[in-house]
């Protein structure tokens, strides 16, 4: 549909030049939180383009990387059971658990594009569906766990976005100046859902779509909310309204619970993961699965502090040197294409 | 992950919809979409399911505030 592509070369230098004049006379940090963002970012070479001192980060947006060592160890130990099948997006299958990942052995181990597709598999083996996201994802997961599938079962790593921003400032000291949230998780949630982070914590929040002139207009925005009144603006309005798509939040709340979650790099987050709630479909009661907090961490893999926007790829050793890359990911940031740092090899970092 | 891509819809049926993505024909279930969809209109699908629906007046609607950022109304 290139309608709805915002890419016009001239619109793109002309925003930039107005981004320069508007932007006030000190430094100012921006939070996005998520990697699809960062793919414009980095494909588009806009933080290049950007004036010098408007940094850039990328928050825990990645939900490949935020999800915890002992979840991917859980579904190692899964893939490992006679009689069991683990269905999962590619990227979860490369994510470095604490001893290894789920292609290691990979006997066990499909690789799906839906949650249907791994409720509809055709095999005499228990299907367990190994899902991770955030609202936009369980908006798709919901339907499906809430139908009868025979030999089927979820063990899931599901989560919330504003829980995560609010702990950042409140828990982390985080020091931002505003964030653009994330386009397709508030098409879900509504663009109302940051309230909390505007009005509690005074951060400016843009809701941001994901074409190159989006995430400039979005920052645009921010500066001036920076700069005035801290406020929260719904900038991709084609797809977001206040409230949200209510259908799919009913749908999420019927077959999810609001719980704390281990997010990595963050820790415990009150009410910040989803669990089913049809706890006979929950492969970690039904396989008595009961690995506690896991804190390995690969040695020199900065991952943690890049999820919380302290740091950025570059400034790893193993990044830097080349000893990390998609095709032997050293941390989980390298692995899917929402992780900065897999973001940043392809597209050449910056 | 939280990618969505536009596509048309060609044609829906009960909970599923056959919908185009830049000349390839996939099938997307449309339960979680709010409104109705038939042939012709536009979708955002993440992970095989329409999370919402794109109209053409909304895309224009941006198209003339992209044009008139510097007045800073919004
Ligand atoms: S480059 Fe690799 S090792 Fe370094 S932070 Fe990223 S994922 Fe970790």
């Amino acid at each position: 549909m290139k309608a709805l592509e915002f890419r016009d070369r001239k619109r793109t230098k002309e925003l930039l030049s107005q981004i320069e004049r508007e932007m006030p006379g000190r430094r100012v940090k921006v939070m996005h939180v998520c990697g699809t963002h960062e793919s414009t970012i980095c494909r588009y070479g806009l933080r290049e383009a950007l004036p010098e001192n408007l940094e850039l980060v990328q928050g825990p947006g990645c939900p490949v990387c935020v999800t915890p060592t002992e979840r991917v160890d859980e579904a190692v130990e899964l893939s490992k059971k006679d009689g069991v099948i683990v269905a999962t997006f590619g990227d979860m299958t490369r994510v470095p658990g604490s001893s290894e990942s789920l292609v290691a052995d990979g006997k066990n181990v499909r690789i799906v594009e839906s949650i249907e597709d791994a409720a509809k598999m055709e095999t005499d083996k228990e299907v367990v569906f190994f899902g991770v996201g955030f609202e936009t994802t369980a908006s798709t997961y919901a339907p499906v766990l809430l139908e009868e599938h025979e030999g089927f079962s979820f063990l899931g790593s599901v989560r919330r976005i504003p829980p995560a921003m609010n702990f950042l400032l409140e828990e982390c000291g985080t020091n931002v100046d505003g964030f653009i949230a994330p386009g397709h998780v508030s098409v879900i949630i509504g663009s109302e859902a940051y309230r909390e982070v505007v009005d509690r914590h005074g951060k400016p929040v843009v809701v941001g779509g994901f074409e190159p002139l989006d995430v400039l207009s979005s920052v645009l925005k921010l500066i001036r909310s920076i700069k005035g009144e801290s406020k929260l603006v719904n900038d991709y309005g084609r797809a977001v309204d206040e409230e949200g798509n209510e259908k799919a939040q009913i749908l999420i709340e019927r077959a999810f619970e609001v719980k704390e979650s281990n997010w990595r790099g963050l820790g415990d987050i009150p009410d910040s993961g989803l669990e089913l709630k049809n706890e006979e479909n929950d492969a970690r009661k039904k396989f008595d699965l009961d690995i506690g907090k896991d804190e390995t961490r690969p040695e020199g893999c900065i991952c943690e502090e890049i999820i919380t926007g302290q740091s950025k790829p570059d400034e790893c050793e193993l990044f830097a040197g080349g000893k990390c890359d998609p095709r032997n990911p050293v941390g989980p940031c390298m692995v899917g294409s929402e992780g900065m740092c897999n973001v940043w090899y392809r597209y050449g970092g910056t | 992950m939280c990618l969505a891509i536009p596509g048309k819809v060609v044609s829906v049926e009960g909970n599923k919809a056959e919908v185009e993505f830049g000349g390839v024909v996939k099938e997307v279930r449309i339960d979680p979409l709010e409104e109705e969809v038939e042939a012709g209109d536009f979708i955002l699908n993440h992970a095989g399911f329409a999370i919402t629906t794109v109209s053409e007046e909304d895309v224009l609607k941006r198209k003339e505030e992209l044009d008139n950022l510097e007045s800073g109304v919004e």
